[in-house]
């Protein structure tokens, strides 16, 4: 069977979720789902361990995207690529984790490059 | 410990307002004497000043206060002394500093702190107090205590409504920011949904001006400067996010950049962002095909008379006579970047004699004023 890998996305605005997907999975990556908040991030990971997380720090829950990354991190060893109207408030304790840090409006290009280095 | 004095009512000044002064009458007497007879003036001027003022003892007993202390407080004279500065100061510790200092011969001005009055409320004072030293030895402080209350209400309401402006700012570009980026999905998702490749591709540039708004946007969220910009940041910022991304093959196309050290506001930013970034759009576009190397300058040149020149230039293959001129509407992005320089006050040129240039002269005070 084809290795292909896996990709998690967390944003809570519907249609650039649906532009993440169609983007990531165009470009070969299995898509393991796409959650709005942090809570449905971290169930569908759990069936599903991403090998990167593409996700918006400002989620409109409780847990914000920086939260999810250290998680997603500490279970699973998954890398992220933060995508963000506000790159500044990615707080040091989240950096190491990320591949990168975009700043809405991003390119897809840039994207896809920091999720192939993840 | 100091001896109390008693309060007297004041018939010269401020009928029937109680004040504070020694108990013994032998001490006015002494005091006037030693003034002389024409400054009974002197100690009404103390007693009624409408300024908040005390003598205490160098173990912070109040030896006298005037009518404005005793206001400024809620007290009587009776009250108020013969007690200890200390039961006034909110803060524990307050009273002993003070008198720490003016012991050591120091002298207090606009000492900032807080006194409870007689009803329990807080009133914010400053404290400016020297001591009187005779033989050497600690006499009297002198006080003089001013209300500061609504200034530093009125500092803390305007700290907060500048901290909730700056949070406001901060939710509108992140606002926008994200809708700029909405945007850029719909024009992707559109893109996937076409077949024409010739429609997927204006959907692309059209998609690359919105990301240019973002670019102005994102700078001014991350300098934290909502009113000015710095070109040469803006410039570089432009440069690396158009010409290194658009590029396709990495290092191909190189840019340089000179810009002089100059500013603008977001509302010039904006059009000299886009205006810029559809030059380099058609110089990355048209200058180098088929895998052709080279190299994209930007300047913009201050000579420090009247005129700023803009320009971007290339190295490669020049303006195609067929794509046509920006007046016989054949290209949009050429219309664009008229458009833009005449909303700044500015007139555009294309040309060059090898490469490609975009040059746009603009009035000094019309960019940067």
């Amino acid at each position: 069977m084809e290795y292909r890998r896996s990709v998690l996305i967390v944003e809570d605005e519907g249609i650039i979720a649906l532009d993440l997907r169609n983007l990531f999975e165009r470009a070969g990556y299995r898509v393991i789902g796409v959650a709005s908040d942090a809570e449905h991030a971290l169930l569908l990971a759990a069936s599903d361990p991403p090998a990167v997380a593409i996700i918006d720090v400002k989620l409109a829950t409780a847990i914000d995207g920086i939260t999810l990354a250290i998680e997603l991190d500490a279970r699973y060893k998954a890398r992220v690529v933060f995508v963000t109207g506000n790159p500044q408030i990615v707080v040091n304790e989240a950096r190491h984790l990320t591949n990168g840090i975009f700043s809405k409006p991003y390119q897809n290009d840039d994207l896809l490059r920091a999720v192939a280095d993840a | 410990m100091a001896k109390p004095m008693r309060s007297l009512q004041i018939g010269a000044g401020q009928a029937g307002r109680t004040t504070a002064f020694p108990a013994d009458p032998v001490d006015r007497k002494r005091l006037v004497s030693e003034l002389g007879s024409g400054h009974d003036d002197l100690l009404d001027f103390v007693e009624n000043a409408p300024f908040a003022l005390h003598l205490a003892a160098q173990d912070g007993t109040i030896i006298w206060a005037n009518a404005a202390e005793l206001d400024l407080l809620g007290y009587v004279a009776e009250e108020y002394v013969g007690r200890n500065i200390a039961e006034f100061h909110v803060l524990r510790g307050t009273a002993h500093e003070i008198l720490r200092r003016l012991s050591n011969r120091e002298e207090l001005r606009n000492f900032e702190t807080r006194v409870r009055c007689r009803d329990g409320t807080v009133k914010h004072v400053a404290i400016n107090c020297n001591v009187m030293w005779r033989d050497g030895r600690f006499a009297h402080s002198r006080c003089f205590t001013r209300d500061i209350t609504s200034r530093v209400a009125a500092d803390l309401a305007l700290r907060t409504a500048l901290a909730e402006k700056e949070i406001l700012l901060r939710e509108i570009h992140h606002r926008v920011k994200n809708n700029l980026q909405l945007i850029s999905s719909l024009f992707s998702l559109q893109m996937l949904a076409e077949e024409s490749e010739r429609v997927r591709e204006r959907l692309s540039v059209a998609q690359t001006r919105v990301r240019a708004l973002g670019i102005v946007h994102n700078l001014l969220y991350e300098t934290e400067n909502y009113v000015e910009i710095d070109l040469a940041q803006l410039i570089a910022t432009i440069c690396e996010k158009f010409v290194d991304a658009l590029d396709p093959v990495s290092g191909r196309v190189r840019h340089r950049i000179a810009v002089a050290p100059l500013r603008t506001n977001m509302d010039r930013a904006i059009p000299l962002t886009l205006l810029i970034c559809e030059a380099l759009t058609n110089a990355l576009k048209h200058a180098f095909p088929d895998g052709r190397p080279g190299t994209i300058d930007v300047s913009l040149d201050d000579n420090g008379g009247e005129s700023l020149l803009l320009r971007v230039s290339d190295d490669g293959v020049g303006f195609d006579p067929a794509v046509g001129s920006a007046e016989d509407g054949k290209t949009l992005g050429l219309k664009l970047i008229t458009t833009l320089a005449s909303q700044l006050g500015g007139t555009a040129e294309f040309g060059g004699s090898c490469g490609a240039e975009i040059r746009v002269k603009f009035r000094r005070h019309q960019l940067c004023g």
